[in-house]
């Protein structure tokens, strides 16, 4: 007979209703009564489950949850996980942290999941922060690249928040880091040394914000116009004439609440002689040619996983060939870059439970932390490695780096003709090169 | 008009008991009425014992939120509703709280006991309901609403504005409520704990704002409501009655501010100060019954279940056109709200039954 207080998932009928260790019933009575419940309809199933969360309205959300989904059919093909068969429970975050948290608490109480993957919008990670590191489910982010999701967590308080980990992307303080290497690209390449610097007043945005500008400087780059927009902007021609203003030769903008559809238009109508550059969620989606009438052209944006346009690892063209096999026509018709991160996790997850031998975190999750430490993955958006407890970014995953210092596993793409995404940055995984307009 | 007049069966006499005891505190019941308040009380406090039973152990959760929200409808009720000065903007005086409780614990010491950062944040949200009060409920008609409607879009846009205090759209986390009473620790990482550290206040605002409203003040709050011309003629200085049930409505509010802010354990502006919020409490108490007090509390609870429990067949966004669908529909044809007619229809029963109850 299986017990609430020691931790042990009860089973009732097929959803787990999963009771904390550290929580008890209030109520004798109730207490009483649960555990009667449990012993006799309990009889714990064999299932893990892999629990995933995104804002699945959204082709970002829908990517991740798709790949999620691809991950689990394969393991199910092979062994599935310490040979135990894998299904996957997704809930939709509608990028809100009340409702995140509510789809979280059940996912863990009601679901019984054994893991959670996910979370694209940083609120909602920071929403479900403190439960999840209450309950001790592993969670591993896939979306959200702030850094504070691990300073503020498990630097601050390792033993409370030690189940969470981010497999990718890498955070944005080294995002900030990438992109200068990338600028120096683009100075070697075109000659361009002014630089404007404008992002979403949004707090996802301060590490570039505030690091961007004065590690340009440090390079010897100048920054010569910087600006923060509200989210919704939708007069784009004063953004665009204060960067031409300023003669920036390229702008790094960085918007996920703002799409920078206007933004190309007002460009290209007024054929301004400066490149965007930077980071751009809605244009990662594979969608976003059609979706911007081709008005994507030229702009480009880092994204890990390069859109599935380069070979970033071997295992980054059989993910994405079996993702257009099996969601190829749905929308998004790639996985974006959550997808790979999600992807990727999955497996991060499995080696490291069968490794550990164990998947029940209530009594094993150093175990199952350990293990996690110990990750060194070859997945689809690049190698997985962890940063260590007593590093700066505990349980972040590590930047991969060239043979000169260059971060290499967040690549830059570029719409080129005929609405192609292609890998522009790092050289070496390259599928086209850099493309600049006519005009410029 | 009491009990010694009454002919009924045992629910009358225990209702009569009740009627004489407290019936001219918090108004008079008759047999089914009573039962009714008993019952909804007797099936919330043992709610953990057949949420377990039934299986449905996550309904424990939904009925702690909707404790929450029936806070903020109960005090919304006890200014607009009493009033007739509509406010638009209530989520300013429960997020106000809710953000004097998320700096403190992020600017001035994260270990600050939960007994510290409570009161403290339900006094801020005592000032800010003043600040808002004072000068606009000197104002007539639609005036007064768009102030507060506009103080909720300047707090709103203030989160932003100072991101680096609030954390902007991130917000803060500020954890669970843990504190010790009686000598037991008492926190709300622990379902049950956490209903009834949502409930008890509930009830316990409930019970106050109900004798405040069956008081002279509330009398003379509903008076302002009919004619306050007629109010300010009989020599009795409205205005001052108006900010009193500012105050009134902004400790409920702080409170419940406060516990909306440990029950999510992040203060954003999505989820506290967003003009929807404000909009939500007055959809609740519309639905219940507006300026009943016990109203507001049913339609929190109904609009809480069906928007997480029911509602949720329509899909994830659709259950909110959903929910908005049926207030709009009260609104048509219900529009004193559906307790209230619950409440008028168990009374006619009551005296068909062989009770009068008045």
């Amino acid at each position: 007979m299986t017990n609430n207080d020691t931790g042990i998932p009860v089973t009732r009928n097929e959803r787990k209703a999963t009771i904390d260790r550290r929580t008890f019933l209030g109520a004798a009575g109730a207490g009483a009564v649960a555990t009667t419940l449990a012993g006799c309809l309990g009889d714990e199933d064999d299932l893990i489950r892999v629990g995933h969360i995104g804002p699945l309205q959204q082709d970002m959300g829908a990517g991740s949850e798709n790949s999620a989904q691809l991950a689990v059919d394969q393991l199910n093909e092979e062994d599935g996980i310490m040979d135990r068969e894998v299904e996957l429970v997704s809930a939709d975050s509608v990028g809100d942290p009340g409702e995140a948290l509510t789809a979280t608490e059940e996912m863990v109480e009601q679901d019984g999941v054994d893991v959670i993957i996910g979370t694209f919008v940083t609120e909602v990670m920071q929403g479900i922060t403190d439960y999840v590191a209450d309950v001790d489910v592993p969670f591993l982010i896939t979306g959200s690249a702030d850094p504070v999701t691990v300073t503020d967590t498990v630097a601050e308080d390792y033993d409370r928040f030690k189940n969470i980990f981010r497999s990718g992307p890498i955070n944005s303080d080294l995002q900030a880091e990438g992109m200068v290497d990338y600028a120096e690209f683009l100075a070697d390449e075109y000659g361009w040394t002014q630089f404007a610097h404008i992002a979403d007043d949004a707090a996802w945005t301060e590490p570039f914000s505030d690091n961007l500008p004065g590690y340009l400087e440090d390079v010897g780059l100048d920054v010569v116009h910087e600006d923060r927009l509200a989210p919704g902007t939708d007069d784009w021609a004063p953004v665009n004439s204060d960067i031409d203003d300023a003669d920036a030769d390229a702008v790094f903008r960085f918007f996920a609440h703002n799409v920078g559809t206007g933004m190309l238009v007002n460009w290209r109508e007024n054929e301004y002689e400066f490149a965007i550059e930077g980071i751009h969620v809605p244009g990662m989606s594979p969608e976003f040619w059609d979706d911007s009438e081709g008005a994507a052209l030229y702009e480009t944006t880092s994204q890990s996983g390069a859109a599935g346009a380069a070979d970033i690892t071997s295992e980054t063209g059989p993910f994405v060939d079996a993702y257009a096999e099996e969601y190829g026509d749905d929308r998004p018709s790639l996985p974006m870059y959550m997808g790979f991160n999600t992807y990727d996790a999955v497996f991060v997850y499995k080696d490291a439970v069968e490794r550990a031998g164990t998947v029940d975190y209530q009594a094993d999750i150093d175990t199952i932390v350990d293990e996690l430490l110990e990750t060194d993955h070859e997945g689809a958006a690049g190698e997985i490695e962890f940063y260590g407890p007593d590093e700066d970014y505990p349980h972040d995953v590590r930047e991969t780096t060239d043979d000169d210092g260059v971060i290499t596993n967040f690549p830059v793409t570029q719409w080129q003709d005929d609405g192609e995404f292609e890998c522009v940055y790092p050289e070496h995984l390259a599928s086209a090169d850099h493309i600049t307009p006519e005009w410029l | 008009m009491s009990s010694d007049t009454q002919t009924g069966g045992p629910l009358e006499s225990v209702a009569d008991g009740y009627n004489d005891r407290f019936g001219h505190l918090f108004g008079e019941l008759n047999g089914p009425q009573f039962a009714l308040l008993i019952g909804s009380l007797a099936v919330l406090l043992v709610a953990p014992v057949w949420t377990s039973l039934l299986g449905v152990g996550g309904l424990l959760r939904t009925l702690a939120l909707a404790s929450i929200w029936a806070i903020l409808a109960m005090a919304w009720d006890i200014q607009s509703g009493y009033t007739g000065y509509i406010s638009f903007g209530h989520a300013v005086l429960s997020g106000g709280a809710a953000y004097t409780t998320a700096m403190l614990v992020a600017h001035v010491n994260p270990d600050l006991p939960f007994l510290v950062t409570a009161p403290i944040s339900v006094l801020a949200a005592l000032v800010i309901g003043l600040v808002i009060a004072v000068p606009s409920l000197r104002l007539r008609g639609p005036y007064f609403s768009l102030v507060t409607f506009v103080a909720g879009l300047i707090f709103y846009q203030l989160t932003y504005a100072f991101s680096g205090y609030t954390g902007g759209e991130l917000g803060q986390r500020v954890g669970r409520i843990e504190f010790e009473l009686a000598g037991a620790q008492v926190t709300t990482f622990d379902p049950v704990t956490r209903y009834y550290v949502m409930l008890v206040p509930m009830l316990v605002i409930a019970v106050a704002l109900l004798y405040v409203a069956r008081s002279n003040v509330g009398m003379i709050l509903i008076a302002i409501r009919e004619n306050e011309e007629a109010v300010a003629a009989a020599g009795i200085d409205t205005t001052k009655f108006k900010i009193w049930s500012f105050v009134l409505s902004s400790i409920p509010m702080g409170v419940g501010g406060v516990l909306l802010a440990h029950f999510y354990g992040t203060v954003n502006p999505l989820n506290f100060l967003l003009v929807d919020r404000s909009i939500e409490i007055i959809a609740m108490a519309v639905v219940g019954g507006m300026s009943s007090i016990l109203g507001p509390i049913g339609g929190a609870f109904l609009v809480i279940v069906l928007r997480e429990e029911v509602l949720g067949v329509f899909g994830v966004t659709g259950r909110w056109v959903a929910l908005w669908t049926v207030v709009l529909l009260v609104l048509v044809f219900a529009r004193d709200g559906l307790f209230r007619k619950l409440w008028h229809v168990l009374g006619d029963w009551g005296r068909i039954d062989g009770g009068d109850d008045e």
